[in-house]
């Protein structure tokens, strides 16, 4: 009887150990799983979408993103020395696919009715094509809407680019009727942006962080992605290598992809032009005419919205 | 308790267990796509490491992700036994990339290989990639002729014989890219491993310096070699800059000196009469 | 001196009657909701409004630009027509000069409305830029405040003189006649600072009263938008504003004639008078009408033409012939008569000629801001088109009423006449009868 009453003593120390093993074992492994997760970046954070060097679009945990920004080094007023930004827009390529809208309006956190980007369904007469123009500031070097400012709030750098002190501005509007290609905005009212907008000082280069109400916004070429040697929104989101965007003291622009082009070739040999030359403004912004177009005019009408220029969150 | 429910509860918690472990390794661990290259840029060897991984059709660079290098060290020839020698780590940065530097001393002529890998991560998927390599000298100058600029390079192997029909690229920094320079896109390099390319356009610059970058891309044997040279015939244009003269469109310290004088004549000369006659109403206020 | 005693009982400041207060009170009133809407407009924005980017000018310069048309009648009566020796014009001097100076200060008050951020107005003194025309716009104005204000002031001395004594029976209001009158006496000192002064005043007022509506015209003139882009409108809004202003002094005197009995001063004759230099004014004006609108047409430059097709005969045509009609055309051919001339039809197509002035001013700033060289496109369906919102018109109102409560509560206080002048042609008259009778 003894054997037996041992042997069932060992059956049960052996039970009750594989159970406690088990019990252990699964415990252990809960409790690692519970710290995993509290210690990765999940799901649950917030992303950023950035685009690579290689062109791909990717998205990026904002806990990672570093502020390369160094605004001590130089003054927003007066904007680069020894640089004067210039955009080529190519008519040939666009195919109103709106995407440079969209990282436009994102990037600056435009929540209005009015782009600062848009994209004009254009056709100079009936007998001739109709075609898609994008058009924003064009921080023209004879700016009619500088030169009526009242208050000094609308300013032209060294660097070319036309920039908006939200701080200064009065809201009068005369800028806004001088510019004879309509890209300047109003705030209305109280800007509805997203928390973000207001997260750090505002500085006129960075136009809409925030948004004033009360105050005129308008396409500001971006000078919060030039310090960071990054191109303008506009340029990186197109699908299509419409925008190419540079320093004309190097003579060269560089367009979505990365491919740099000799600015003055480009222009020479494609046949470039400006909007509304004849008006004296010198704008820094240079159209290649389409020609050659790589899509039928057609094309473009999918995503034609005549009465809409900036998403709702509802509809992102 | 009765024995078929202990089977029971010991089935659940097995389940329980299993299933709970499933989790950990289906939800976190994600498998990393990785790229390793070498990259000797002027002279300075380095691995250049990048990950990414893919989500609902997007890819998004692996950031923070700690990798362990190893070299490979051939400990027996004949038999081709080779040992991992761990050499450091790297960690990637926001866009997913890493950069190692390499000792040039742990570079051999031929049949390099180094490992990377993914160990103790808890985001991702352990994995490894290697490089195999062999060592290349890229060495570029600048002549100045009488027909203008040639920028001239040669490509050899460590052991100075040339390598012929490469193809490298030259190009000129620009702001926000590479600017071809010459006619052709890229450049084979002749029985001495040389090729020569002539400047024919004028080159600008504001500062008069043009940073050249002489490439041999991504080749399968040598990896990627790059050399750059500092030119100082950039010509800078003549600037448009108005911000220091007196323009219309110019802040209130820069006013055009007709604009300053004229309206301020006016009114300077009529505020004076206007001051004049309230002192005439105050001569009527005064006289006895 | 029955007559100087009547005069002067005639032409002193009275108290309100019973419409008068009624009337007081209806100002008051549609202030206050002006002041209501203008709150609102602060803590929502000019969102309240109907403007938006394209239409992003709208009633409130359209009015800011009558009201300065209309400050140009003190230039116009009291300096013009006296330096021109027109004497039949003295007994409107003073009216044309008070609704000059509340005018001038609404004109102020409406463009701040109009301000985005109207807390930063100092910065136009802090950061003016003298290249731009609204800073030449509020050196101007603010200069032509002061000298209509000097204007207004110096022929009340002696007037406010005689009133001293007149109610001397009230000794309070006795007591600030006798301050502001600066102890004027009438002797011959005085009157030569007074007289060398008031010429000055009328000379200089000139130059600048054409200063003050060419710069308002530069306001649009210097952009390059269609119906704007015109080297014409200096003068075009200065004619314009001759007869606005005439207008106004028309409407005006009918109703202080009526309210204050003064038909022995305002009479007849200066209806008829008046009614021959609003005949004058009205075909200047239609003539530099007929410059800003058919030349442009013979040439059919793209957006000219649309311009003035959507005026001719597009949506905003019944406005634009209603007031070339009623406001301009029909007024000279009724004024032509002598009927046409007299007291109540002048004072009818007085309110024709200012209600006409008032819409030719939005004609001038709306239509051209709604054709854009570029396509109106990426905006909602309302921003295509502009009519002020209720609380546009609310605030609008409200500066019309400011405006007419300026005058109201200033003649509560100030003779509508000048006094003395009267009195001194009275004088002069019965000199002449006298010297006629010795013959």
């Amino acid at each position: 009887m003894k054997d037996s009453n041992n042997q069932e003593q060992r059956r049960e120390f052996i039970r009750k150990g594989f159970k406690f093993g088990l019990v252990a074992t699964a415990g252990g492994v809960l409790l690692t799983k519970y710290l995993s997760t509290s210690a990765s970046a999940s799901e649950s954070e917030e992303m950023v979408e950035l685009m690579t060097t290689e062109g791909d679009l990717v998205k990026v945990p904002k806990s990672e993103l570093q502020e390369h920004h160094n605004a001590s080094a130089y003054n927003p007023r007066e904007g680069f020395a020894d640089k004067k930004f210039v955009m080529v827009v190519d008519l040939a390529k666009c195919k109103n696919a709106r995407k440079c809208q969209e990282a436009c309006n994102k990037g600056h956190y435009i929540t209005g009715e009015n782009a600062w980007l848009k994209i004009y369904k254009m056709q100079e007469s009936k007998e001739t094509s109709p075609y898609w123009m994008p058009t924003q500031c064009q921080h023209c070097d004879k700016p009619p809407c500088v030169k009526v400012c009242p208050v000094d709030a609308t300013f032209k750098r060294r660097d070319g680019i036309v920039l908006i002190d939200n701080e200064r501005c009065i809201g009068c509007r005369f800028c806004m009727a001088a510019c004879p290609y309509s890209v300047r905005v109003f705030n209305w009212e109280e800007p509805k942006q997203e928390e973000q907008a207001s997260a750090e000082p505002y500085t006129p280069d960075f136009c809409g962080k925030p948004s004033v109400k009360g105050t005129v916004d308008k396409c500001d070429f971006c000078p919060h992605q030039t310090i960071k040697g990054e191109m303008p929104f506009c340029v990186k989101a197109c699908p299509n290598d419409v925008f190419a965007f540079g320093d004309m003291y190097e003579d060269a622009v560089t367009n979505g992809s990365g491919t740099t082009f000799k600015l003055s070739e480009l222009l020479k040999e494609r046949g470039a032009h400006r909007l509304m030359e004849s008006l004296g403004t010198e704008p820094s912004v240079y159209y290649l005419p389409p020609v050659d177009r790589t899509d039928d005019f057609e094309v473009g009408l999918e995503n034609y919205t005549p009465y809409e220029s900036v998403k709702k969150d509802t509809e992102l | 308790m009765k024995n078929k429910t202990k089977i029971g509860l010991t089935i659940v918690l097995f389940f329980c267990l299993f299933g709970s472990q499933q989790n950990i390794f289906s939800q976190d661990l994600k498998p990393a796509i990785l790229d390793v290259q070498y990259l000797k840029s002027d002279g300075n060897p380095s691995l250049k490491i990048s990950a990414k991984y893919r989500e609902d059709r997007v890819f998004y660079p692996a950031t923070g992700l700690n990798f362990t290098i190893y070299k490979s060290i051939l400990l027996d020839e004949k038999d081709e036994l080779t040992e991992d020698s761990l050499i450091g780590s790297a960690t990637t940065d926001e866009a997913g990339l890493a950069l190692f530097n390499l000792q040039k001393n742990q570079i051999k002529s031929i049949g390099n290989t180094f490992i990377v890998r993914i160990e103790n991560s808890s985001v991702f998927e352990e994995d490894e990639e290697s490089v195999m390599f062999s060592d290349a000298k890229l060495s570029a100058s600048i002549e100045q002729e009488e027909d203008g600029n040639y920028i001239t390079a040669q490509l050899t192997d460590s052991e100075d014989n040339p390598l012929a029909e490469q193809s490298l690229n030259v190009s000129l920094k620009r702001l926000f890219g590479k600017m071809q320079v010459g006619e052709d896109e890229s450049y084979e390099t002749d029985e001495e491993g040389k090729i020569s390319v002539q400047i024919s356009d004028t080159l600008y610059s504001k500062s008069g310096k043009l940073n050249f970058e002489i490439k041999l891309d991504e080749n399968d044997d040598y990896g990627t070699i790059v050399d750059n040279l500092i030119g100082d015939f950039g010509v800078a244009m003549v600037s448009k800059d108005t911000f220091d003269k007196r323009t219309m469109w110019s802040p209130p310290s820069k006013t055009p000196l007709f604009a300053l004088i004229v309206p301020n004549l006016l009114l300077i000369g009529i505020w004076f009469t206007l001051v004049l006659l309230l002192v005439n109403l105050f001569k009527i206020y005064k006289s006895k | 001196m029955k007559d100087y005693d009547k005069i002067v009982q005639d032409l002193a400041p009275k108290k309100f009657g019973f419409w008068g207060k009624i009337w007081v009170t209806l100002l008051c009133v549609i202030a206050a909701f002006a002041m209501y809407a203008y709150y609102q407009q602060l803590s929502q924005g000019l969102v309240i409004t109907h403007m938006r980017d394209y239409s992003l000018w709208g009633v409130y310069i359209s009015n800011f630009v009558f009201f300065v048309a209309i400050s140009l009648v003190g230039s116009l009566v009291t300096a013009i027509l006296r330096l021109s020796g027109a004497n039949w014009a003295t007994p409107l001097t003073r009216i044309s000069e008070v609704i000059a100076v509340a005018a001038i200060v609404m004109a102020g008050l409406t463009i701040i409305i109009d301000m985005g951020r109207p807390e930063r107005f100092y910065n136009l003194f802090i950061h003016g830029r003298l290249q731009s025309p609204i800073i030449w716009d509020v050196l101007v104005i603010t200069t032509y405040l002061f000298i209509s204000l000097l204007l207004l002031f110096f022929p009340l001395l002696p007037d406010f003189s005689i009133l001293k004594k007149y109610f001397k029976d009230k000794p309070k209001l006795s007591n600030w006649y006798n301050r502001l009158s600066l102890k004027w006496k009438g002797d011959d000192r005085q009157v030569k600072i007074y007289n060398k002064s008031i010429y000055t005043l009328s000379v200089l007022i000139i130059p600048v009263a054409f200063g003050i509506h060419t710069v308002t015209a530069w306001l649009f003139a210097t952009t390059y938008r269609p119906g704007w882009d015109s080297s014409n409108f200096g003068p075009y809004f200065i004619a314009g504003a001759f007869v606005a202003g005439a207008g106004a002094v028309v409407s005006v005197m009918f109703v202080l004639r009526k309210a204050y009995h003064l038909e022995d001063y305002i009479t007849d004759f200066h209806f008829d008078k008046m009614g021959k230099l609003l005949v004058l004014l009205c075909l200047v004006y239609l003539y530099f009408n007929v410059n800003e609108y058919l030349v442009p047409a013979y040439k059919t430059t793209e957006e000219e033409a649309d311009h003035l097709k959507e005026l001719f005969v597009g949506d905003y045509a019944p406005m634009f012939w209603i007031v070339i009609v009623f406001g301009l055309i029909v007024p000279v051919i009724a004024l032509l008569f002598k009927k046409g001339r007299k007291p109540l039809p002048v004072f009818i197509i007085g309110l024709f000629v200012v209600v006409g002035a008032w819409w030719k001013r939005y004609l001038i700033v709306t239509p051209t801001l709604l054709h854009p060289f570029l396509p109106v496109e990426g905006v909602p369906k309302e921003w295509h088109h502009y009519f002020p919102t209720g609380l546009e018109w609310t605030i609008t109102i409200g500066t019309l009423s400011g405006a007419l409560l300026i005058i109201t509560l200033l003649f509560r206080y100030l003779p509508v006449i000048p006094i003395h002048e009267t009195i001194e042609e009275l004088e002069a008259k019965h000199q002449l009868k006298a010297q006629k009778n010795e013959k």
